[in-house]
């Protein structure tokens, strides 16, 4: 490296820093495209819709608990790839006041699964203050940071024309599987995929096999179901009809 | 899944693993935050709209890069155009940017344009010279060309700022 070019690299370092993510809003990049009717990601998570799938096998399951879901040991899961690092670290910078979920520690893959063919991964982060954010590659994520949403679910979409994808999380550690009731009162089982400490939590993805998600076919009531079938907690999604418009994922 | 819903995502990712990057070259070139900001929601939107025409015989990210300088290109010339008073050429170098720089970044401002996009792709977004010279549309050894008479044109600013 010339000495000129070792005096542009720390000037223009020096002069124009890197800027920080504060403006990034992929919502507002769809709506000059003309397509924000079409490419629609949805959270009902509190702090963040920053960056969904068929339920998942793991990469490091191990038995514990005696209970039947697949447990995932936190500091034996995959790191997460770098730009996911980064995105997860980047949540706090320009949040607003009292809105920075706090990202502390590294983030991890702790689910591998498919969606219409593509492969994804769920990370998950912890946060300092016992929570954690979660991020569904391609289709979005969120946080809790205090630890305050028992059952979380997000419904998130690539286009309107599918494929739809739940996934989220549960608190209780006797939950055995998540049930999910539409609207038009069928319900299905999801597992769940549980993380060991400091995660604690158990985690699901799920394609809604509807593509094009009629009010019937919409994702209702989810509850946390313990082994003897009985339900820990519960978490709705509004219908269509009543959804906001898709969130700005600006931090 | 259709190519272009794959394509779609494909770019969502680049945008929130580069968005700094793209912002800080956007920005180097259109003069201000606000305008690059506008510039790479403009070039990400346009890359949404027309992503049929990448053909993939190159990088997503470099074909991205090129329609985000040529957004950033395009509001600096519509700013220019929009500042076209007296005052405000008498306060603009005759690249377009405020004189109220100094030392390096104004050397750099004030080079030909392609030698400034260069160091801005070389620098800002920490591209290789195969990715510049694709989002430039020149050759490999053009870049290495180009860059060798940018840093020549600002060592010779160094020295005679040292004299």
């Amino acid at each position: 490296m010339t000495d000129v070019e070792q005096l542009i690299i720390s000037e223009l370092e020096r002069m124009s820093p890197l800027p920080d993510a504060t403006r990034a809003n992929w919502a507002d990049v769809l709506q000059r495209a003309g397509v924000a009717r079409r490419q629609v990601r949805l959270s009902r998570r509190p702090i963040l819709a920053f960056a969904g799938a068929l339920v998942v096998c793991l990469a490091i399951a191990v038995p514990a608990f005696g209970l039947s879901q697949d447990v995932v040991s936190w500091f034996s899961a995959p790191a997460a790839p770098g730009p996911a690092q980064e995105g997860f670290h980047s949540l706090d910078v320009g949040a607003p006041a009292g809105m920075a979920p706090g990202v502390s520690g590294t983030a991890r893959s702790v689910m591998d699964t498919a969606v219409a063919g593509k492969d994804v991964h769920l990370w998950v982060a912890p946060t300092k203050s016992g929570g954690f954010c979660l991020y569904l590659e391609t289709y979005g994520g969120g946080c809790d940071r205090d630890r305050s949403l028992t059952v979380s679910p997000g419904l998130a979409a690539h286009t309107m024309s599918g494929p739809w994808v739940v996934f989220g999380d549960v608190l209780p550690a006797k939950a055995d599987h998540l049930q999910v009731t539409f609207a038009n009162g069928e319900s299905v089982s999801v597992p769940l995929t549980f993380v060991s400490d400091p995660i604690n939590a158990g985690f699901f993805v799920y394609q809604v096999p509807s593509s094009d998600l009629a009010a019937s076919d919409w994702p209702a009531t989810f509850a946390a179901v313990g082994s003897d079938g009985t339900t820990l907690a519960t978490a709705t999604l509004s219908g269509l009809a009543s959804v906001p418009a898709p969130l700005a994922d600006s931090k | 899944m259709k190519r272009s819903d794959l394509l779609t995502g494909e770019l969502e990712d680049l945008y929130r693993a580069r968005y700094r990057h793209f912002l800080r070259v956007a920005t180097a070139i259109v003069g201000d935050e606000t305008s690059g900001h506008d510039a790479v929601q403009d070039g990400f939107a346009q890359a949404l709209r027309e992503q049929g025409s990448f053909r993939g015989d190159g990088p997503l990210e470099a074909w991205v890069w090129r329609t985000i300088v040529n957004a950033a290109l395009a509001a600096r010339r519509r700013e220019l155009a929009r500042r076209a008073s007296p005052e405000a050429i008498d306060a603009a170098d005759s690249n377009g940017h405020a004189t109220d720089d100094s030392g390096v970044r104004a050397w750099v401002a004030a080079l030909p344009e392609r030698q400034r996009l260069t160091v801005y792709l070389r620098y800002y977004a920490d591209l290789d010279y195969r990715s510049i010279s694709e989002v430039l549309g020149i050759e490999v050894g053009t870049v290495s060309a180009t860059l060798s008479s940018a840093h020549q044109a600002l060592r010779r600013s160094l020295e005679e700022v040292k004299q």
